[in-house]
């Protein structure tokens, strides 16, 4: 813990060193390249698949980052909101014909009353409770959604029409991965945009002061409690959104979106980078996505790889790659003197 | 022949502050050696580092010998079982624990390096425990706590007792009550490092006294000289108190 | 119908106690969520299966092995979280060990293959008629067996040194260094206890019907119920919550979908949660 505020200590000061115009240009350039990135690597479906679906987890994984790296808490039910999201967009898009943008809005509507649920229900009670609650929502989720026609039981549901927004001239039809990578990007963006605007918001500071000392904030006129249901509640609809996207990426929708595959991705999408970083979620979706998509070991491997790596992070470096690279630097400084 | 404990040039670091600067003292077999000094002078962080103890997480260096033998890099559970004890200040005891159950759940390290005490003899250097055995620690009043934390100290058959001001909250004649044990103690042969903010009641029971001043030692002597030293007097004696 | 659904409900319940007995123990004295321990039960199950369909081993000598495959699994995990636990990082805890459960089953599924299997044991073939009730060997061996545990865990929590030193950590790990207690041996105790208990949970329950290695999470959620309906670390609390689970499952599998037992029980968790934060049988 201690170790975590040396590093923000130190790399705040450096970042702020760069003038914000020039800040901005470089968020710029990073985007255009990021866009063009899939092109460069040859621009085959495979690669325009892998950089949709890293935008997804991204996305997804920015939820949980929320509560995990600023809250300091581990909820375990994000795969909730990341099926309600793809759910609620797919029920609304092929049973009621409802266009993409209002199954957005919808989606985030149910995600923030599954939010509401259970963090009101989790409200006064000790620490691992609430992951526990959380988790015991999420895997008993699994378990109705199984067995509810309404929800399409087993099979899920089937058919999901393109993902088609209003344009200049007309609409935006994304039939194909490389159409639906702008849309993606631009999701992306935004939540980082806005995950930015978090951290440096009083929201965000009150949530990293409650994490880091509980009781002198309490004593300082903060209301811990009240912080901790809204950024989870916040955090909700940030999944659900990676949920819609991932609706109409794949089409359909089935119960696997609960399976602990998908909450051990977020968790170590978030983990593995380094907490509390804005690009951290990011990478590690990236990394993670990577090794699914392009360097597949089969289904049982690939748990043991992402079980095995959130393990080892967690117990080698918590602080993730972040920590090994700073304790690398201070290795390699301390060797010149 | 080597003193019982040598404390050598103990520094103790939380976090930027340095909160012990450059300690070294020692406890001959038989004494009773006061650390006193104001509040945050760093006392019970030196006897923490001295027990290898902590509730947070300073860096300690420099050197514990016990007996001679370097115990600086042993975890407080080894250094106990080697006879080094401490009482800590505040909470001692097990507050969900009967009185008999804090002092059975310490067991004598199999090779006892001091005299052991059995929950008996326990009760015979503090008979007020006797009609409190079956209590529960949390309804116990703060003198009765402190004897069993003293009490389970005991037991484990220490060579070297260290007691953090084992008088805090209480009331003056208990404190009276509880040094007065102390000294019998040692009387009987055991070593302490007493820890105690007031000064006064210090110099009462100790052999030798050392100050402590923003964690460093600004005066040193037997409790005799030090009650004639004007610093001394000036700084904790002049006027205050009883 | 009602006889046979109490009958059902016992046997499930004494499942589930066993299944929550060490975790009990673990929340209370090392502040140790373990999400792993469905995992362990299910690893309790199949190396049970294992045993006796490789080597042909009776069903008596296959859950021994187990007990101390899982056992020796349960060394190996506490030693690698040896020092989050005196840390008391809750939050990497609760991480590490849901990394270890998904490994374990990604490891059991490449080991012992995706199809259901059913583990043998004589017992299962015993029956008693109870009335319109079918009482079999198995559902006695379960309830004997949970309530020997609890006996025992309460005895020794009670009265014993081990208990003691213990219930210490419990209270207060730091202070207990200073009792000379070793608090990485208690945390390692306890937790191979907790862990050859949902080793033998799944020895002993597993033949009621066919295991697979994607089973545990449900037992993860089940214990949990248990344990923070009854209060953490009450442990006569959590015999009877594990009790009323299993009849409440039995009675709710009668007349409802049973696949929706565990989201009825879930529901009634979070009305208790709201209403009594410190669970049912918390004190104050």
């Amino acid at each position: 813990m201690t170790a975590d505020v040396a590093t923000r200590e130190t790399s705040a000061p450096a970042a702020r060193r760069v003038p914000t115009p020039l800040r901005a240009l470089l968020w710029v350039v990073l985007v255009a390249a990021a866009y063009l990135l899939p092109a460069v690597l040859g621009g085959s479906d495979r690669i325009y698949a892998t950089v949709v679906l890293v935008a997804i987890f991204a996305i997804m994984s920015y939820g949980v980052d929320v509560v995990l790296s600023y809250l300091g808490e581990v909820s375990l039910g994000h795969t909730l909101f990341w099926a309600a999201g793809a759910y609620t967009t797919a029920i609304l898009a092929v049973r009621s014909g409802w266009s993409p943008i209002p199954a957005l809005l919808a989606s985030i509507v149910v995600t923030l009353l599954l939010a509401l649920l259970l963090g009101l229900a989790t409200l006064r009670t000790r620490e691992f409770v609430f992951s526990l609650v959380t988790y015991a929502a999420a895997i008993i989720g699994l378990t109705v959604v199984q067995n509810t026609q309404a929800l399409g039981g087993s099979d899920g549901v089937v058919g999901v029409p393109l993902l088609e927004l209003p344009a200049v001239g007309g609409t935006y039809v994304a039939r194909t991965n490389a159409e639906l990578w702008p849309i993606a990007l631009v999701c992306l963006v935004l939540v980082v945009l806005l995950v930015s605007r978090f951290r440096r918001s009083r929201l965000g500071t009150t949530a990293l002061m409650a994490q880091m000392n509980g009781e002198l904030s309490t004593a300082m006129g903060v209301d811990v409690r009240r912080t901790r249901m809204l950024v989870f509640v916040l955090s909700a609809p940030i999944t659900a959104l990676a949920g819609w996207l991932y609706a109409y990426q794949r089409s359909y929708v089935s119960p696997d979106l609960l399976s602990p595959t998908f909450l051990l991705f977020m968790l170590t999408a978030v983990i593995l980078p380094g907490r509390r970083l804005l690009l951290g979620p990011l990478v590690g979706a990236a990394l993670l996505t990577a090794q699914q998509q392009l360097f597949s070991l089969g289904g049982d491997a690939d748990k043991i790889v992402l079980g095995g790596v959130l393990a080892v992070v967690l117990l080698a470096s918590p602080t993730g790659l972040v920590g090994i690279w700073h304790a690398l630097v201070r290795r390699v400084r301390g060797s010149r003197r | 022949m080597s003193p019982l404990l040598e404390v050598r040039d103990v520094r103790v670091r939380y976090g930027h502050s340095l909160a012990v600067d450059g300690v070294s003292l020692e406890v001959g077999a038989g004494e009773l050696v006061a650390v006193a000094g104001a509040n945050g002078a760093g006392k019970s962080t030196l006897v923490d580092a001295v027990a290898g103890w902590s509730r947070g997480r300073p860096s300690v260096t420099g050197s514990v010998l016990l007996g001679g033998r370097d115990v600086g890099r042993l975890a407080a559970h080894r250094r106990a079982g080697l006879g080094l004890v401490l009482v800590p200040e505040g909470k001692g005891v097990f507050d969900g624990m009967t009185v008999r159950e804090n002092l059975q759940v310490v067991r004598p390290p199999r090779a006892a390096a001091g005299r052991a005490y059995d929950v008996d003899d326990v009760l015979d250097v503090f008979p007020r425990l006797r009609e409190r055995i079956g209590a529960r620690c949390s309804t116990l009043s703060g003198g009765e706590r402190q004897m069993v934390a003293i009490g389970r100290a005991l037991r484990a058959a220490p060579r070297l007792l260290i007691l953090d001001e084992p008088s805090v909250g209480l009331a003056p004649r208990l404190v009276v009550e509880v040094l007065t044990h102390i000294r019998e103690l040692v009387d009987s042969g055991l070593s302490v490092l007493l820890v105690e903010q007031n000064v006064r009641a210090a110099l009462e029971v100790a052999d030798r006294l050392h100050l402590l001043d923003q964690g460093r030692i600004v005066a040193s002597g037997t409790a005799a000289r030090m009650r004639e030293d004007e610093r001394v007097a000036q700084a904790y004696l002049g006027g205050l108190g009883p | 119908m009602i006889l046979a659904a109490l009958v059902n409900g016992l046997a499930l319940g004494a499942g589930y106690a066993l299944l929550a007995v060490g975790w009990t123990v673990l929340l209370g004295a090392a502040r140790l969520v373990n999400f792993a321990h469905g995992q362990l039960y299910m690893l309790g199950a199949f190396v049970t299966w294992f045993v006796i369909s490789r080597f042909g081993w009776p069903y008596g000598v296959a859950v021994p092995v187990a007990l101390v495959v899982v056992g020796v699994l349960g060394v190996v995990l506490q030693l690698l979280m040896t020092r989050m636990t005196l840390e008391q990082n809750i939050v990497n805890l609760m991480l590490v060990t849901l990394a270890f459960g998904y490994l374990l089953q990604g490891g059991a599924a490449l080991l012992f293959g995706g199809d259901p299997q059913t583990i043998d044991s004589p017992l299962q073939q015993q029956d008693l008629a109870l009335g319109a009730a079918r009482i079999t060997g198995q559902d006695v061996l379960i309830v004997v067996l949970a309530l020997a545990f609890y006996a025992v865990t309460f005895v020794v929590l009670g009265r014993t040194d081990l208990g003691r030193m213990v219930r210490g950590v419990a209270e207060d790990p730091k202070l207990a260094q200073l009792y000379g207690i070793d608090a990485a041996r208690v945390y390692l105790a306890v937790f191979v206890f907790s862990a050859v208990c949902a080793a033998l949970a799944g020895a002993v329950v597993g033949p009621r019907s066919p295991i697979l290695t994607s089973m545990g999470f449900e037992e993860v959620i089940i214990t949990f119920l248990v344990v923070v309906l009854a209060g953490v670390g009450n442990l006569v609390g959590g015999l009877v919550v594990a009790i009323g689970l299993g009849l409440f499952t039995a009675f709710f599998g009668t007349f409802f979908p049973p696949a929706y037992s565990t989201a009825a029980a879930f529901v009634v968790l979070l009305v208790v949660l709201v209403v009594r934060p410190q669970g049912l049988g918390a004190r104050r």
